[in-house]
């Protein structure tokens, strides 16, 4: 179960990370297509903040960022605790620092150990927590659940503003009259 | 608060956030600065300090004075909640001491710039529950950069959960979502604004008639 976890996180790393490169192709799964969404989401949301977190961490962490990143993720669940919020930051902040590193110059390989050290940590350290939570079909379940949401809420506020639209045309048409 | 003079203070023991810093030399730069950032001043220290609050034996080295501080013009302002370079923590070395406006003002000043810098970029983190604040520790010079690079993403992490999480709930209720997380925000306002033009056009209406 473990290995299994380990082997869908790394998918899910490395499809990220080459998403965030440029690197055009279909998700390989449904759980690779909400981290995209939601990670790219939420890095549209804080920019500036991590743009100068990369900046940051690239500049202090020298010439071995994936031995950087496992510290990082320590700290992230420091208070022991984690969420799937949680795991979407670290997969955004890691998106942006890969997207740095290649417009650097850096080769595929060291992107390919940032999506590893992803994988390692989260498939074995935290893989009491993932199972927990019904592993990368949890987080479809998670994202699921808040787009369909959005979709609800979406339909209300164009269904009122075409309410409103026509009320306003019918008005306007009476008093030219 | 290290301005503080650390000899006469040790010797009412370890009451103060400054001497519980001072004790944990093993913990770290981290660790010290949280301690000193998020103070929790005990019942204790409060009752104790109202109990020795006395015009007459004014205790200015005492625990209460650093728990809470009255200048000698007579302004009362708790010791946690002041800033270290209020003329209110100076004013037993001072010849000459403000006046008590002079001191209120500039004291509300320090404090509105302080909590202007710690609120920057974090207005939808002011929705969120205080329990998610409870982990977010200050912004820190010396704080190592994996560190604060963590506790950074645990941040933006958990306020991202919390919303996602209220939207879906709120769906699954039939209410209103945050859609777009912060773009919900000028929605009530924007429909407020259509129903005032289209009553605004009824009554232009109503009055050629």
């Amino acid at each position: 179960m473990s290995c299994w976890l380990k082997d869908e996180t790394l998918v899910l790393a490395e499809d990220y990370i080459d998403f965030c490169n440029g690197i055009q192709r279909t998700p390989p799964s449904e759980s690779a297509q909400a981290m995209r969404h939601l990670a790219k989401e939420m890095e549209q949301q804080h920019q500036s903040k991590f743009r100068s977190l990369s900046q940051t961490f690239l500049d202090t962490c020298g010439s071995d960022p994936s031995a950087c990143l496992r510290r990082v993720m320590v700290e992230l669940v420091g208070d022991g605790k984690l969420n799937w919020g949680r795991v979407v930051s670290l997969f955004t902040f890691t998106g942006v620092l890969a997207s740095e590193l290649f417009s650097r110059g850096e080769d595929k390989l060291c992107c390919r150990k940032l999506a590893e050290t992803i994988a390692d940590y989260l498939g074995r350290e935290k893989r009491d927590w993932l199972v927990e939570n019904e592993g990368w079909e949890g987080f479809c379940k998670f994202f699921r659940s808040a787009s369909e949401a959005n979709q609800v809420e979406s339909s209300v506020k164009t269904a009122l503003f075409a309410a409103a639209g026509v009320g306003i045309a019918g008005l306007t048409f009476l008093l030219v009259r | 608060m290290s301005h503080l003079p650390r000899p006469q203070n040790r010797v009412y023991g370890p009451a103060t956030l400054s001497e519980k810093s001072e004790e944990n030399t093993g913990g770290g730069t981290a660790s010290r600065t949280e301690q000193i950032d998020n103070p929790q001043p005990s019942e204790g220290d409060q009752s104790r300090g109202g109990q020795s609050n006395s015009p007459l034996n004014y205790p200015s080295r005492s625990p209460f004075f650093r728990t809470f501080s009255r200048s000698s013009s007579g302004y009362f302002s708790f010791d946690y909640d002041s800033v270290p370079s209020s003329p209110l923590m100076t004013h037993n070395k001072s010849t000459q001491t403000p006046s008590p406006t002079c001191q209120v003002i500039t004291h509300a000043l320090q404090r509105m710039s302080q909590v202007q810098d710690s609120g920057q970029n974090h207005d939808v983190w002011a929705a969120v529950p205080s329990r998610y604040r409870a982990h977010t520790p200050p912004p820190v010079g010396d704080m190592q950069p994996e560190v604060c690079v963590g506790r950074e993403l645990r941040r933006i992490g958990d306020e991202f959960n919390h919303l996602y999480l209220q939207g879906a709930r709120a769906g699954r209720n039939g209410e209103a979502a945050p859609a777009g997380l912060q773009q919900g925000q000028n929605e009530p306002a924007l429909l407020l604004w259509v129903g005032l033009l289209i009553g605004r056009l009824l009554q232009i209406i109503l009055r050629r008639r």
